[in-house]
């Protein structure tokens, strides 16, 4: 029966809503391109102190493409990476 | 903005059409405007549910809606992967089985890399099991909230009869009282959802 389950989803729900507040302020953003044959395949993101693999669609290798090394300098500083984040949020509109 | 929803799990019968309608239904009345879009073949038509689209690349398939639910067959190939790395969130239901909880663990895994926003809603069938202790074990507990909802014979009775959840479940006095849990497990999910907006 449906009702035999006693399930409460207020706990993930109250973590999730924490998480969407604070992802962006407490996060330690700082990025690593890395480019194989001269174009970017990947950035990796610290955040919550851990690192993780961001793999760029098209468009967005597309993005970075136009972006010269000097512009990366290999280590992404947080206002360049916020700008990958907000050519991602662009996407969203499509 | 529209709000991009993905349901992907490589393992069929997880309740992924199923979720999509019972979501719909709920975003629909908040944001407006929604719409379900499935590049699986075998999947519900346009004639059950005038909400339900086919296309066989969901990138090609325009909508003013406020908001898009991709609901996505068991597959996975690269336009799959840009709609999902696109998506605000991505929601990968499970059953209790082994078999389930082996294939969304490879889902996670899998798709992780390109879109970080992801909730498992457990289709919870029995009170003991350990799909939360497993997905806690492979993977951050705040990366991967896990959502609980009942597993139903209401999903499927929605779709096949083509009737909406809260419908049925308003339909008698007695679905009324048994269905009363699932309406606010699916308003929680959709609640979840609102949080990647």
């Amino acid at each position: 029966m449906e009702h035999d389950i006693d399930n409460n989803n207020a706990s993930a729900l109250s973590k999730l809503k924490a998480r969407d507040k604070g992802s962006l302020k407490n996060s330690k953003v700082t990025a690593i391109i890395t480019k194989k044959a001269g174009r970017p395949i990947k950035a990796q993101e610290e955040k919550r102190d851990k690192q993780l693999s961001i793999y760029l669609n098209k468009s967005e290798l597309d993005f970075l493409q136009n972006k010269s090394d000097e512009e990366f300098g290999g280590i992404l500083s947080p206002a360049k990476v916020l700008m990958i984040l907000i050519n991602r949020s662009e996407l969203l509109k499509k | 903005m529209s709000l991009k929803v993905a349901i992907f799990n490589h393992k069929g019968g997880v309740g992924k059409t199923s979720l999509a309608i019972s979501l719909h239904e709920q975003l629909q009345k908040q944001k407006g405007s929604c719409i379900v879009v499935s590049n699986d073949k075998e999947g519900i038509s346009e004639e059950v549910f005038d909400f339900y689209h086919y296309s066989e690349d969901v990138r090609d398939f325009k909508s003013d809606a406020e908001v898009q639910i991709f609901d996505f067959g068991g597959f996975t190939s690269k336009d799959v992967l840009d709609t999902i790395a696109a998506s605000n969130v991505v929601i990968v239901p499970t059953l209790d089985d082994l078999n389930s909880l082996q294939s969304t663990i490879d889902t996670i895994a899998e798709i992780k890399p390109y879109n970080d926003n992801i909730i498992v809603i457990h289709n919870q069938s029995k009170e003991d099991t350990f799909v939360e202790k497993v997905i806690a074990e492979n993977f951050d507990e705040e990366d991967v909230p896990v959502l609980k909802v009942r597993h139903s014979k209401i999903f499927q009775n929605s779709l096949l009869e083509g009737k909406n959840i809260e419908e049925i479940a308003s339909s008698t006095g007695k679905n009324k009282f048994v269905y009363r849990n699932i309406i606010k497990e699916i308003k929680d999910i959709a609640e979840a959802v609102s949080y990647f907006e």
